[in-house]
């Protein structure tokens, strides 16, 4: 490790404040994007939070929209990074992977487009596990990503590129993919908000497939306010994603954030064995301060949830061997040289990293004959079992709450030779993801260690906008969200 | 639970177009058989009698019911020549996609 770069004491700007900047003539969007440019220059040799930088693009987009100001422009100047699975016609889009690292896709995701639209400027791509598929980052094919709270810790995963940039203010604003929590433990990890919107809230088209009934684009913000503002410009109906609602965008800009008087917030206390002491302890303070602003706290059962990680890792993994089957040279990405078809499949396909060999094998196993009934059909059965268990808890409370990850940062390397350790790092945020339904983290202190901990809320499907309130109550009461890790612009 | 060999390991990779080494092969038997023996304990669970498994459908209920089909209409799409840019090997010049030999010696 080399000694950390200098930091700023000034706190880095929202994506509310550069819009506000922009707009008043106090800043320009040229200006916003060369700072942005030399902070990331500056402060991410330390974290490799990028992948990929567009320093040209985004000057050349930053002068067009200071000479064209579009008129209904939310994002008006912001930069934005984006997790590397995200597709950009102008960028790379390697998902981290080696299969893809020349890929150049001939289209834009809906969601870059959406934020084109709002005046938003992609600034580059980030960091992230192989196809999303990791807890950590480390699983990406060009080396980790590493925690801006601490250096020989890692940022989560798979999103840990999105979230360090955000977490050490590099960017405002950052999108990631939430397939078992991908952006919700990364978020809780480095100590910024996360929230996995109600499943087919985003579109998922441009989005490199894992888990196609999982998958959610997810962003990445300091603010809960910021959250809802970009969250507002790439939810709704898109007709290049057939499993998209026709529900009306999420807006949760405006409210009451005064209070939570008649919000009853459930406690799965019988999943609460064996997290950390740190962890636990910050629990009880954003419990506490749920309370302490109206809430009412109310014990609920979640009776399958302790079975989500394995239901979660045989349907994901299903759906991530079929996802992956067509990476086999022909179309795009690479290929490797074969005097025959079948050859050039394998020697392909030989490409793929440690992890993804893994989950394709689990996944191809469990769809294999003999083995689809008891274990990809019976995954199923209890998906739709911990469906029926949020829908009797919501009866008789609004939002859910627990610890987002059972633990703070772990050491980088600590669980790499221990797969399914790897995967426990989940138990908390993959039945939002089984059960479609939107879930936030948001920051609710630091542990002992120094390290952030998150709190997670989930709500009722399509009730985002609730979660976003009740982090933005807790927001303006606490001082949580204004912590900065040491390593940062 | 089933228990795995380093046959059924080889098997299930050549099902996914997998060449594994010999020492891919010995750690994968072991990793998968320890995950697989984990998630068994999906199957000592009791499923009721009036489940549907389209219950376990994430969008199931949501307004507009999202997930059926669109008509069947032509509409444009990729254009050919961007769609060939990123394929390796390709006859752009023909307008083909091109792979290695698929039969014969």
């Amino acid at each position: 490790m080399t000694t950390d770069p200098p930091t700023s004491a000034t706190p880095p700007l929202t994506a509310c404040e550069i819009r506000a900047a922009i707009a008043s003539g106090r800043s320009s969007a040229t200006q916003v994007c060369r700072e942005t440019l030399d902070a990331i220059a500056r402060v991410d040799p330390a974290l490799h939070a990028f992948l990929h930088v567009d320093r040209e693009g985004a000057l050349a987009r930053a002068a067009e929209l200071d000479r064209n100001p579009p008129s209904d422009a939310p994002l008006l100047g912001v930069p934005v990074a984006l997790k590397d699975n995200i597709c950009t016609k102008a960028l790379p889009t390697s998902a981290g992977s080696r299969l893809l690292e020349q890929y150049r896709p001939p289209y834009d995701a809906t969601v870059v487009s959406r934020l084109h639209a709002a005046g938003a400027i992609v600034i580059g791509k980030t960091n992230m596990d192989e196809f999303a598929m990791g807890s950590s980052t480390e699983h990406s094919a060009f080396g980790p990503t590493f925690n801006p709270w601490a250096r020989d810790r890692v940022p989560g995963g798979s999103s840990g590129g999105s979230a360090a940039a955000v977490s050490a203010g590099l960017v405002p604003l950052a999108l990631g993919s939430d397939t078992g929590g991908s952006v919700r433990q990364p978020a809780a990890l480095c100590g910024v908000v996360g929230i996995k919107p109600t499943y087919g809230r985003v579109s998922r088209y441009g989005l490199i497939a894992f888990a196609s009934s999982l998958d959610q684009i997810s962003p990445f913000a300091r603010t809960s306010e910021d959250a809802a503002l970009v969250l507002r410009v790439i939810s709704g109906q898109d007709a290049c994603d057939a499993t998209t609602s026709s529900a009306p965008p999420i807006d949760a800009g405006a409210g009451d954030f005064s209070t939570l008087d008649g919000i009853r917030v459930g406690v799965p206390r019988h999943l609460l064995d064996g997290i950390e002491d740190d962890v636990r302890v910050r629990f009880d303070a954003a419990l506490a301060e749920l309370a302490g602003a109206g809430a009412r706290l109310v014990d609920v059962e979640l009776r399958h949830a302790p079975l989500a990680v394995p239901v979660y890792y045989l349907v994901g993994n299903a759906e991530a061997s079929s996802n992956l089957a067509r990476y086999d040279g022909v179309r795009y990405g690479f290929r490797a040289n074969a005097d025959r078809v079948a050859d050039m499949y394998y020697d392909t396909r030989a490409a793929f990293g440690a992890e993804v060999k893994r989950r394709i094998m689990i996944g191809t196993y469990v769809l294999s004959a003999g083995y689809w009934d008891a274990f990809y059909l019976k995954a199923q059965a209890l998906r739709a079992l911990i469906r029926r268990d949020y829908a009797a808890a919501f009866s008789a409370v609004d939002v859910i709450a627990t610890p987002t990850s059972p633990t703070t940062a772990f050491r980088i390397g600590e669980r790499l030779d221990d797969p399914l350790r790897m995967y426990l790092s989940d138990v908390f945020t993959v039945p939002a993801n089984l059960a479609g339904l939107p879930a936030i983290s948001f920051p609710c202190g630091e542990g002992t260690s120094g390290l952030p901990v998150g709190v997670q809320l989930t709500g009722r499907a399509f009730e985002d906008a609730l979660l976003l309130r009740v982090a933005r109550t807790i927001e303006t009461r606490s001082d949580w969200f204004t912590h900065r890790p040491p390593v940062r612009a | 639970m089933p228990t795995l060999s380093g046959s059924d390991v080889r098997r299930i990779a050549a099902l996914a177009r997998l060449e594994l080494t010999d020492a891919e092969v010995e750690r994968l038997t072991g990793e998968l058989a320890a995950i697989l023996d984990y998630a068994a304990q999906v199957q000592r669970v009791d499923v009721p009698a009036d489940l549907r498994i389209e219950e376990s459908t994430p969008f199931e209920g949501a307004p507009g019911a999202p997930g059926r089909l669109r008509d069947d209409e032509p509409m444009p799409s990729l254009p050919r020549a961007a769609v060939l840019d990123d394929a390796p090997g390709a006859n752009t010049a023909a307008g083909f996609f091109t792979v290695p030999r698929v039969l014969g010696s």
